[in-house]
């Protein structure tokens, strides 16, 4: 069994079907290969994330996958028509496998049940096991995420950076492996007390930027070029608001957590009167906030073609110009060059350095 | 009061609508040009690079309609059907287009679930001013029409319906514009025909004809006066008589302003009639047999155009009840659309093989000659086809 790489997803979900019983194949990393697969057998126009997980399910199934887990939705972003198209493609490539597909209910709510029932199936004598399995995954992606915070803020205050990230790898290893829910938080702290003592306090302020755009690319740091790393390379400190957790909660517990599509609507609503599908609306809130909070810069990152997006980067420079805010639009597809776009981040970075002399010459006046 | 209604984008389904609203409104609703080289190049510059060349038009004609006019309309389509949507981008096409007309309100007709619209509002100043939410009756009003699908009042915006405070006549105009326009469409007129008898064009076969008949076609019109068939898309001309059978049938599918607009496609269409071919459109053939066509999809499409789209392909290829196929399946969209990408190669999957295909991708470098040569190859194949059949 296997299911599209995002990011750090594939500890969580790992975890959770490991405990549930299934063999997990995880899609090995995003490599030139990776892209090369998704770019020879995708659509020319789809998007760069349709043409990785292609590539993802074509390089898990060679290592002996048999069936892929995914999500569906009902549009208008092209996400929830994935699988069917991708399905047809691997099809014609003579490769054979089970599509388990997580559409939404309402949807194809059979299809949703089937592929539940074979997630589930096995264990439905043990309630607590599915429990169990559930809560230790839930734990894991709400530490990585804290660590991932936690590792995003402290990297531009670390003098030695190449320790800070050995540690954050190891953190990462020992996550992906531990079983016992009570020793993930002796695992964070462990991580916590590294990092601080490698920090150095006397660091003044350090930029912030934050990463607005399109999950997928914003998390798969193999699709983005490691832009958060390099970011953090060059003593700026990441923040984003887009993170697994966040993503579960506001679309997959909708209910249980009301408060961040209010939020989003709230800050969005001058701006961009509807929304848009994707995280287009996202990205004009997150902006909004960016603005008000004094963070020094936004990066939108967003895969070429990618609709929702481009209707934010179209009012992007509206709000660039209210929040006297720079904004830097990556537009990703699978001929972005690495050099190309560290290049651009270092551009950005120096204009963000020169308008706070600016801004803090002139507050001194 | 003159409403600036842009030609693009989903004008080409309901711009006779548009404008029956606006003049039974009491306004007077102005038709922007068909695009141009001027229009187009004042779109590019005013949007951003990487959205698809059609809303770049659609944003050329409102600057181009800023000029003459005191407000345009710019339509949120969020869905025209239910459970469906139309783009990502026409959601956010009023908040596009409306920063970069600074001077000039804009007209925002929004639709879910239908094409009638829930309100008809302008931002001002970022604000909703909507006169219905001012008193406690309106509301009342406001959410009823939104619960039954039917907006009750247009909003009032300094005079914009002065002395037509309730909508229900314009919205009733609407819908028999809408009705009458699409039955046209159905009958095989294209839009621009559609359109000119929408606007008083006498029917006759007198009317249309001499206006649009394109120079040396060799397919006999119908006596309806359309180009394409009388009432259905049944090809009778192949069977009843064959000495006046086009040579060809090309079937056409894609979003209809890629289709119609002929300065976007390069006159597409014009050039397979001047070739003496018949064309078929998604806009001729009736809803309920493009649903039809469509069962048992593994997932429904939920963009509309694109449902259109795949649903019109499966009937050129296998017609239903004996009706006569097409000799070739044209698909034109627009470079870097979305929804398209993934439907091309879905259609691309079920004609392999079967019929001669053929993907064109519109930006604002095609050039004429390259997409006529490429036609015409094409036309080639899919004469040659057709000839072995009929042996």
């Amino acid at each position: 069994m296997t299911f599209p790489r995002m990011g750090q997803i594939d500890i969580p979900v790992q975890t959770l079907f490991t405990e549930l019983g299934h063999q997990v194949v995880p899609p090995p990393p995003v490599t030139k290969r990776t892209f090369d697969l998704g770019v020879k057998h995708a659509p020319e126009f789809a998007c760069l994330p349709f043409k990785m997980t292609l590539a993802n399910y074509i390089e898990a199934i060679e290592k002996g996958a048999e069936a892929v887990v995914t999500f569906g939705g009902a549009g208008p972003c092209r996400f929830g028509y994935f699988a069917q198209v991708q399905k047809g493609i691997l099809h014609d490539l003579g490769y054979d496998f089970e599509l388990l597909l997580l559409d939404p209910p309402g949807a194809e709510t059979r299809e949703l049940f089937r592929s539940l029932r074979f997630l589930f199936g096995k264990n439905l004598k043990q309630p607590g096991r599915i429990w169990r399995a559930l809560r230790l995954a839930w734990a894991k992606a709400v530490f990585l995420d804290r660590a991932n915070r936690l590792y995003r803020r402290l990297l531009p205050r670390v003098a030695q950076k190449k320790a800070a990230e050995m540690e954050y790898q190891k953190f990462l290893r020992v996550m992906a492996a531990e079983r016992d829910l009570h020793r993930l938080e002796l695992v964070y702290t462990a991580l916590a007390h590294n990092l601080d003592n490698l920090a150095r306090l006397e660091t003044g302020r350090v930029l912030r930027v934050k990463i607005v755009g399109e999950i997928y690319m914003i998390l798969e740091s193999g699709v983005n070029f490691h832009t958060e790393n390099i970011l953090g390379q060059m003593g700026v400190e990441v923040t984003r608001s887009v993170s697994m957790t966040h993503w579960v909660e506001a679309n997959l517990l909708k209910a249980l957590f009301p408060g961040h599509r209010r939020r989003t609507e709230l800050l969005s609503i001058p701006h961009l009167t509807s929304f848009v599908g994707g995280h287009g609306r996202e990205t004009i809130a997150e902006t909004v906030d960016a603005g008000t909070n004094r963070v020094d810069g936004v990066v939108q990152i967003l895969p070429f073609t990618c609709m929702p997006e481009l209707v934010a980067q179209s009012i992007l420079p509206d709000l660039s110009r209210r929040f006297n805010l720079p904004v830097l639009s990556l537009v990703l597809d699978e001929h972005s060059g690495a050099a190309g776009v560290t290049t651009r981040l270092e551009a950005f970075v120096d204009l963000l350095r020169e308008k706070r002399e600016k801004d803090e010459a002139k507050a001194g006046v | 009061m003159k409403v600036g209604i842009p030609r693009a984008l989903l004008y080409y389904w309901y711009g006779p609508a548009w404008k029956a609203f606006f003049g039974a409104a009491g306004l007077e609703p102005v038709v922007s040009p068909p695009t141009n080289k001027a229009i187009m190049t004042a779109g590019l510059k005013a949007a951003v690079d990487e959205i698809c060349l059609p809303v770049k038009v659609f944003i050329g004609h409102c600057l181009e309609l800023q000029k003459t006019c005191d407000a345009v309309l710019v339509p949120r389509l969020t869905s025209v059907a239910r459970k469906e949507f139309t783009c990502p981008k026409f959601m956010g096409l009023p908040d596009m287009v409306r920063r970069l007309l600074p001077q000039t309100p804009v007209i925002i007709w929004e639709s879910s679930g239908g094409f009638l619209p829930e309100r008809v509002w302008t931002p001002r100043s970022g604000i909703i001013f909507a006169r219905e939410f001012s008193t406690p009756a309106g509301q009342a009003g406001v959410a009823r029409g939104i619960a039954s699908g039917v907006a009750h009042e247009a909003v009032n915006w300094r005079g914009i319906t002065r002395g037509c405070r309730r909508a229900k006549k314009p919205l009733a105009a609407a819908r028999k514009a809408h009705a009458v326009y699409t039955g046209l469409l159905r009958r095989g007129y294209l839009p621009e025909e559609a359109a000119a008898v929408c606007d008083g064009l006498p029917d006759s076969p007198g009317g249309v004809r001499q206006r649009v008949k394109p120079p040396g076609t060799g397919q006999e019109l119908p006596d309806s006066g359309s180009r394409g068939n009388p009432d259905k898309y049944v090809l009778k001309s192949d069977r009843g008589n064959p000495g006046a059978k086009p040579s060809r049938v090309i079937g056409l599918v894609g979003h209809p302003y890629c289709l119609y607009d002929s300065f976007v496609n390069t006159g597409i269409l014009r050039f397979l009639q001047q070739e003496g071919c018949h064309i078929l459109t998604p806009e001729m053939l009736p809803e309920e047999e493009i649903a039809m066509a469509l069962k048992g999809l593994p997932k429904a499409i939920y963009w509309t155009m694109g449902r259109l789209a795949l649903g019109a392909s499966r009937l050129f290829r296998a017609p239903a009840r004996g009706q006569a196929g097409v000799d070739g399946l044209i698909h034109v969209a627009a470079f870097a659309c979305g929804p398209e990408a993934l439907i091309g190669e879905l259609i691309k999957r079920e004609c392999h093989r079967e019929i001669p295909y053929l993907q064109i991708y519109l930006d604002e470098h095609s050039g004429e000659a390259g997409l006529h040569t490429r036609l015409e190859a094409f036309l080639d194949l899919a004469g040659g086809k057709g000839q072995a059949g009929c042996v």
